[in-house]
């Protein structure tokens, strides 16, 4: 098997002339774009707009509960609004544009030395759908009292009698459109990895970032139409008088968790396939080393998108399904901890007797590691059917995909942006304010999520805008968390401010040896075209 | 600055460095935007229609839709002799491309025979209050030897008629294909009609029906907005036949929406059989 370094027969594997003009309008490049690095520069812009609408989404919340008895938010239905608003725009329109649309986007072409996607202009139409979806899940936020309903919309509550008015519609549409977006996106990944890689390039020799996409794209496939299915009965229901989940007609709203959770549990894993993939390239980069066991990773995320698949019910373990059906499901679960747990123990060899180069890449990389683990493990325990009777929808189920969220989705978010900015970008991010920015991100995001445990544990639900005095010491502390957060974005806007008024130029391999994919044998900042000869790779 | 040079750079002897790119850039293009734009106002049509404000913002968009659909499929077929030229591998693309898109539609069908499913085999979902048995009491369904039946033998007829078309094109032989393609269009047209009938003349109510009218609603319905897909692409199809555009070397475009039209068809004979025939109610209407 491949160790994932290969020699094109000559380096020459730039751009250059090509037949149409080259003078674009502004408006020309940016709106009506064909061109996977620029869709991908478009994607990561969004990402941020989105993040920081999320991320302030949040701020509000974490200022609502850092003290019991507190009116930040006016009232619960406001409150809601915020809740669900928060998960879409940060599940959405964050990290599956970014990682998906950005770093997809910008780098699966070019690690398999295709000169664009396989349908050009349906990667703009991916963008654009989801920039409507993101102006149609706004409205549900701010139309009359807000689209109250939880990143989940479970019916009754998502029904027109508890939620009249258009906002929870306006939810629901974009929602379909950015499910549009996904699935045109999935098509272009999987037709491009399967029919445009360079001569020589066999599926054991592409990059694991490349694998990854091409896993998470056949999971969008199966997924998203699940979930459009789910939305469109909801929506019947709502304004078309069906009753699929309205018992009063013989309808059933369990049927409706099923369809979303065979949609939603997949999702999670398609949020972090992408982020796996990140790690697989930045990892032996500056471990110096290739990747443990590149096979092994291969099987290991197949595994994970398959089995992914089969696991929804552990969503639903007090929504009252069968005993056996809880048996089945938490077994089923447990069972995907086992690949998870190759993956680790293969980041862990793959460091082993490596040179380590701590660069910010590769802190971040670290914290990835830890905090997954961390996450992955509370998410163990939740798989125990009996345990999560107690433990589902309070805040130890918060912590735990915050953990694998906020902390292994974005932390491999970042780490692919330091690790890529300078070959997009053609400019180098500050060593020390990067390290900052992570230090400052870990330690908010730890003092933000790692007391809900204790408040999970402790018997606290999700999703209230109130509790108990005897929460509140956990929740300030929490909120403390959050403060730190705010603090690392501003830094992280400072990063970005730094790079873009940077004048140093860069290599077209800033990061030396442990870099073999085929971004590093192209000048940074990529140019406009790349491979339009085709490299042969042996 | 730095050398572009690899190691083994100097293995001329193993070949090529490179080869020329079989792919042809695509320059800047409305139509992704004009798409995106159009379902949005689409969406917002659906949204005004449901909140009885009229029916306009919704025409507009699915016109703006479809306009920006033609467009697209034009400046794509332009792409067409550049296609030719580079060869057969982004024939191939196309192909895995509309082969994708056509599980994505069945995974939406899985999602609703699901809910199908969910209720013909534990009609006790349907909660207190209603009796658990499927189809529920109340409600006579239609009987399957009469319309849908019909439909069945439009359907299987078509796509004989369809295969009848690829036969000729095959051949070499027009006159054939655009006859076989005609006919499968006019087939499937007749199965819309008589889709349109049933609609007319439904045994039960479907505004507040109740489980079953929704599931029968959202079943046919989709399936109806798939065979008028279907119509479309068999009709440009057979314009296409008759402008000579497909060669027995060269028919991506008229095989995938063959394919297309064998979902359609695939996808009506399991609701025939799941939802008119062993779906039926003991004293059926009609």
């Amino acid at each position: 098997m491949s160790d994932n370094t290969f020699q094109a027969a000559h380096g020459h594997a730039v751009s250059d002339h090509h037949h149409h003009t080259d003078r674009k309008s502004f408006l020309g490049r940016w709106f009506l774009s064909t061109n996977h690095k620029d869709i991908g520069t478009l994607y990561m812009v969004w990402a941020l707009v989105a993040g920081i609408e999320g991320g302030v989404l949040s701020f509000i919340m974490r200022a609502q509960l850092a003290e019991p008895g507190n009116t930040v938010v006016a009232n619960g239905q406001a409150w809601n609004a915020i809740v669900t608003a928060h998960g879409l725009l940060m599940i959405f329109f964050l990290v599956m544009p970014a990682l998906i649309g950005g770093f997809g986007n910008w780098m699966v072409p070019i690690m398999i030395g295709a000169p664009d996607m396989a349908f050009p202009r349906l990667n703009n139409m991916s963008f654009w759908f989801l920039v409507m979806g993101f102006f149609f899940v706004n409205l549900g936020l701010l139309v009359g009292p807000g689209a109250g309903i939880g990143w989940s919309l479970y019916p009754p509550l998502s029904d027109a009698q508890y939620q009249p008015g258009p906002a929870v519609d306006f939810t629901l549409m974009g929602l379909q459109l950015a499910g549009v977006s996904s699935l045109a996106g999935a098509v272009n990944f999987i037709v491009t990895i399967l029919n445009m890689r360079a001569p020589g390039m066999n599926m054991f020799k592409m990059p694991l970032f490349v694998w990854a996409m091409l896993v998470t794209s056949f999971m969008l496939m199966m997924a998203v139409p699940v979930l459009s299915g789910a939305i469109t009965m909801l929506t019947m229901d709502r304004s078309f008088g069906t009753s699929f989940f309205e018992p009063a007609g013989g309808g059933d709203p369990v049927l409706f968790q099923h369809l979303f959770w065979f949609f939603g549990h997949p999702e999670v894993y398609i949020m972090i396939l992408p982020a796996f993939g990140i790690m697989n390239q930045v990892i032996p980069t500056f471990s110096r080393k290739p990747i443990f066991g590149y096979a092994g990773m291969v099987y290991a995320t197949c595994a994970i998108g398959f089995v992914g698949f089969l696991v929804w019910g552990h969503h639903m373990f007090v929504s009252g399904i069968s005993h056996d059906s809880k048996a089945y499901f938490e077994a089923a679960t447990l069972v995907i901890a086992v690949p998870t747990g190759v993956k680790i123990f293969t980041w862990i060899a793959t460091m082993w007797g490596g040179s380590i180069d701590f660069k910010v890449p590769m802190l971040w990389a670290f914290g990835f590691i830890f905090m997954f683990t961390v996450g992955g493990a509370t998410g163990v325990v939740l798989a125990n059917a009996g345990l999560d009777t107690d433990l589902h929808n309070t805040y130890f189920l918060i912590a735990h995909f915050h953990y694998v969220l906020s902390m292994g989705a974005t932390f491999a978010l970042f780490a692919g942006f330091y690790y890529w900015i300078g070959k997009m970008s053609g400019k180098p991010y500050p060593e020390f304010w990067g390290k900052v920015h992570f230090w400052t991100f870990f330690i908010g995001t730890n003092l933000t999520f790692f007391p809900q445990h204790f408040l999970g544990l402790a018997g606290m639900p999700r999703r209230y805008p109130d509790y108990p005095t005897a929460f509140a010491g956990w929740n300030f502390v929490s909120s403390v968390g959050a403060a730190v957060d705010a603090l690392s974005m501003l830094i992280f806007f400072y990063v970005i401010v730094r790079i873009f008024t940077s004048k140093e130029v860069l290599a077209d391999n800033y990061w030396g040896e442990g870099a073999t994919s085929l971004e590093w044998m192209i000048p940074s900042p990529a140019p406009e075209h790349t491979f339009s000869e085709i490299p042969v790779i042996r | 600055m730095t050398d572009h040079t690899l190691p083994d750079a100097g293995a001329h002897q193993l070949g090529p460095a490179t080869v020329t790119s079989p792919f042809t850039p695509v320059g800047l293009s409305p139509w992704p935007l004009a798409i995106a734009v159009s379902a949005m106002v689409t969406a917002g049509g659906v949204i005004a229609y449901t909140f009885h404000e009229g029916i306009t913002l919704l025409a507009v968009g699915l016109l703006m839709f479809l306009a920006s659909i033609a467009l697209w499929a034009r400046d794509a077929l332009n792409d067409g002799p550049n296609l030719l030229k580079a060869g057969v591998i982004p024939q191939i693309s196309f192909r895995y491309g509309v082969t994708l898109f056509i599980v994505a539609e069945l995974m939406l069908f899985v999602a609703f025979f699901w809910g199908y499913f969910n209720f013909f085999f534990f009609p006790a979902k349907m909660g207190i209050g209603h009796v658990a048995v499927w189809p529920p009491a109340h409600i006579h369904t239609i009987n399957p030897l009469g319309e849908p039946l019909f439909a069945t033998l439009v359907m299987l007829l078509s796509s004989t008629t369809l295969t009848g078309a690829f036969d000729g094109i095959l051949q070499g032989n027009r006159t054939n294909a655009a006859l076989g393609m005609a006919a499968t269009t006019l087939l499937a047209i007749v199965f819309l009609l008589g889709q349109i009938w049933e609609f007319a003349n439904l045994p039960f109510p479907v505004y507040h029906g109740g489980i079953y009218p929704s599931l029968f609603l959202i079943l046919t319905s989709f399936d109806m907005l798939h065979v008028i897909m279907g119509v479309i692409l068999l009709a440009m199809a057979t314009i296409r036949i008759m402008r000579g555009a497909f060669t027995p070397e060269r028919y991506a475009g008229f095989q995938t929406i063959a394919w297309y039209w064998n979902f359609v068809d695939v996808l009506w004979l399991f609701m025939f059989v799941s939802v008119y025939w062993i779906g039926a109610s003991a004293v059926t209407a009609g």
